[in-house]
């Protein structure tokens, strides 16, 4: 480039940069040394202009559509969160029923570790309060993910099985949506909200003072070992497509058997038993694991691993579940069975 | 209708803009399992012999070929193999238990286009295809080849924006929430299809009033009767002022009033808000009612595609002549006598071939007639006649 052309560019860059303030203000005014600049590279002033109004306008109604498409998931959130209350609030005596099962079967899943590690002054190096980290961390995990589960999101095999996808797919949503709107937060979150208070208590009896990013690595963990849960449950959960009958509870059973193994600390566990359990069927993953990445007790090369597989999970699971879904649109299951409909 | 004419004299483009519903070439097929008819099932004594064997009729036919069976469905059959050879072979274990997999052909190329405002009745014997098509234009299924088109977009790819515009009713299902009062099913409705205030509020008033839901708004669906389910859910999937809309099995269940009562709701919905409907149902006489265009498929191909007054044109549109009498039976030259009972008789009679007027002249000649009646041929036994003729053709492949 030579030196004239050079300084005509730098010119034109700035005539361009300086139009397209004057059209955000909405001002066609023509900045000075613009007609000769047009002159010389023969540039169509209103094309110029009417593209960066037509690129503004389109930034505008991106800008607005995000935060339309935010505001729109908010209030589907509320409306499902409305019919939970209603369900809940219905009648006394139902709700009363609802909250000490929840309670109970809650109390019931981590009882039974953690007065183990209480009576023992803790399990395989981790001490009580340890123990109790871990049990409450596996629970807001499962408890996170339960309260989300009002449409069956973490069990798509009964989506599948139930015929309930026929349903889903007349809704103009798209689907990821539609999974993850329906919450329940009145009638499935105690465990959740057990968890929360666990974890606060286990928290606050920890010696070791924690660093200022340690919150964020604990939403991070949590987000890793609820995609792990999930991942695993939709991966199963494609076989459905091709059995719905056989493998409508495929989701369940994958769920809650990791559900039931969690709660046990691998510490000190020999390796043909931790080894499988933080592969093959990553309950390991669920809490113990994640809780000594927590507790500082793993080496930096450790840390990564169950974000990384999470990630290898996830999309294994989202190639068998939409090649899945390819084949149940292609053949149809017929099959709409009694609690087929939305309840 | 003839789809060519209309391409013909308006550019496609054009043309698909004034069109509801285009099916072109649509072929559907499934695969399933099924227990394999021995012969002795069918009452014959030899074996399955290598290199043939029978169809559920008995008639022998070539293996691999393609055949169809009575009940109109495609099928492919297995390989030939001996006995032996298929039980230790590929498999194996499916010719223990007597198991094949077979094809069904639900739709063979079928098409058509629905133009919008159009009030068009979709029928054909179980197992026709009718619901497959429904599923097809609705996303819920692919098709094996051809294409759909509703409201200029694809039922797979402009899912979201197509499904703003589009009411889905199956009969044998509701989409109302099970356990939440029928009026909470319509809100989850209007925030999910993110209905305006006011839509809703115009539309919620017309169901209400109209399909008389008053009542049972409050209820909650598990609670409520077959016909008044499908009350609500006709009233539901109205909320969000589809623009087309595809009913299978609507009346199912429905008592007398309440059919009427959404023949009529339906009927105006079309003239004057000019939804376009497409509706499938068994009972021939409803859908002469609402629709007048009629779309007839047989075994997955399309058979007919017309008016309800060409179909009886079809099965030879013999006029019913009911003649009540002192008990003496009518001599009536050129008319069929039916039946006869207590001094009502039936007869039918070939308008083409004995006039009107020469009917009643030869009807003032017989003695004793107290009564007479003219009808059209009732369209359910067309369509029995129609059925009937066209099995017949299936038994001849
Ligand atoms: N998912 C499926 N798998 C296998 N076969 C299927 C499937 N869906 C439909 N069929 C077959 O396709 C054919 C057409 O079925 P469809 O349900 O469309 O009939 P229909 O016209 O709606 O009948 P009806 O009047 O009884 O409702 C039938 O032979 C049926 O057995
Ligand atoms: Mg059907």
């Amino acid at each position: 480039m030579d030196k004239t052309k050079e300084q005509n560019f730098q010119e034109s860059v700035r005539l361009k940069s300086a139009h397209v303030k004057e059209t955000a203000s909405a001002e066609k005014s023509v900045p000075a040394g613009y007609e000769a600049f047009q002159e010389e590279y023969a540039v169509d002033n209103d094309k110029v202009f009417q593209k960066t109004q037509s690129c503004l306008r389109k930034k505008h109604s991106r800008q607005k559509k995000k935060a339309s498409g935010i505001r729109r998931y908010f209030r589907l959130l509320g409306i499902y969160a409305r019919m939970d209350l209603a369900s809940l609030t219905r009648d006394a005596k139902f709700m009363a029923i609802v909250l000490t099962a929840d309670i109970v079967s809650n109390i019931s899943t981590i009882s039974g570790i953690f007065l183990l590690a209480w009576k023992f002054g803790g399990i395989g190096g981790m001490d009580r309060f340890e123990v109790l980290f871990m049990l409450a961390y596996g629970n807001i995990v499962m408890g996170f993910l339960n309260m989300m589960g009002g449409c069956n999101a973490l069990f798509p095999s009964r989506i599948i099985g139930r015929g309930q996808w026929e349903h889903m797919f007349i809704m103009p949503l798209p689907y990821a949506v539609q999974l993850t709107v329906g919450i329940f937060p009145f009638t499935g979150s105690s465990s959740l909200i057990s968890g929360i208070a666990m974890l606060a208590m286990a928290i606050c009896h920890m010696e070791a003072a924690l660093p200022w990013w340690w919150p964020g690595m604990l939403l991070f963990q949590l987000i890793v070992s609820m995609a792990i849960v999930t991942a695993a449950s939709y991966l199963f959960s494609s076989l459905a497509f091709y059995a719905p009958i056989q493998c409508e509870e495929i989701a369940s059973t994958v769920v809650y058997s990791c559900d039931h193994a969690k709660s046990f600390p691998l510490s000190g566990m020999p390796p043909y038993i931790r080894c499988p359990l933080l592969t093959i069927f990553p309950a390991g993953l669920l809490a113990w694991f994640p809780s000594m990445i927590l507790l500082g007790k793993t080496t930096t090369l450790q840390n990564f691993y169950p974000a990384v597989f999470a990630l290898f999970l996830s999309l294994i699971a989202a190639y068998f579940f939409r090649k899945g879904f390819r084949y149940y649109v292609k053949k149809g299951i017929n099959r709409y069975s009694a609690g087929g409909h939305r309840s | 209708m003839s789809k060519k004419g209309l391409t013909d004299t308006v550019p496609a483009a054009i043309a698909h803009k004034d069109m509801a519903v285009i099916v072109s070439s649509v072929s559907k097929s499934f695969t399933r399992w099924q227990r394999k008819e021995r012969p002795q099932e069918q009452g014959a004594s030899e074996e399955i012999s290598d290199g043939a064997s029978r169809d559920s009729n008995g008639t022998s036919r070539n293996s691999g070929k393609a055949s169809r069976d009575s009940g109109g469905e495609c099928f492919l059959q297995e390989k030939p193999g001996s006995r032996q050879k298929r039980i230790f072979g590929k498999g194996g274990i499916r010719t223990v238990f007597g198991q094949e997999k077979r094809t069904v052909t639900a739709l063979d190329d079928v098409s058509f286009q629905v133009k919008r405002g159009e009030f068009v009745a979709y029928a054909g014997p179980n197992g026709a295809g009718k619901s497959t098509t429904m599923k097809l234009l609705a996303g819920m299924l692919q098709p094996t080849a051809g294409s759909v088109s509703v409201l200029g977009m694809s039922p797979e790819k402009d899912r979201i924006r197509l499904m703003r515009k589009l009411g889905v009713l199956f009969g044998n299902r509701t989409e109302l929430w099970w356990d939440h009062p029928v009026i909470q099913s319509f809100e989850w409705k209007k925030v999910v299809w993110d209905i305006p205030e006011a839509v809703y509020r115009r539309n919620l008033g017309m169901v209400t009033e109209l399909l008389d839901i008053g009542e049972i708004r409050n209820t909650f669906a598990r609670e409520l009767s077959l016909g008044q389910r499908m009350r609500a859910d006709l009233g539901m999937m109205l909320l969000h002022s589809p623009e087309v809309i595809l009913l299978d099995e609507p009346t199912l269940g429905l008592d007398v009033v309440a059919k009427r009562q959404m023949i009529e709701f339906l009927k105006r919905l079309n003239r004057e808000e000019g939804v376009t409907i497409l509706v499938t149902s068994h009972d021939m006489d409803d859908l002469e009612e609402m629709a007048r265009r009629i779309l007839m498929i047989s075994r997955g191909k399309l058979v007919y595609d017309g008016s309800f007054d060409g179909l009886r044109d079809i099965a030879g549109n013999l006029t019913h002549l009911t003649v009540t009498t002192d008990g003496r039976v009518p001599e009536l030259a050129g008319c069929r006598l039916l039946e006869g009972k207590n001094g009502v008789f039936q007869f039918e009679v070939d308008l083409t071939r004995l006039p009107i007027r020469g009917m009643l002249e030869r009807l003032s000649q017989a003695d004793g007639i107290l009564d007479i009646e003219i009808r059209k041929p009732p369209i359910e036994q067309v369509i029995a006649q129609l059925y009937q003729a066209w099995k017949c053709d299936a038994a001849d492949f």
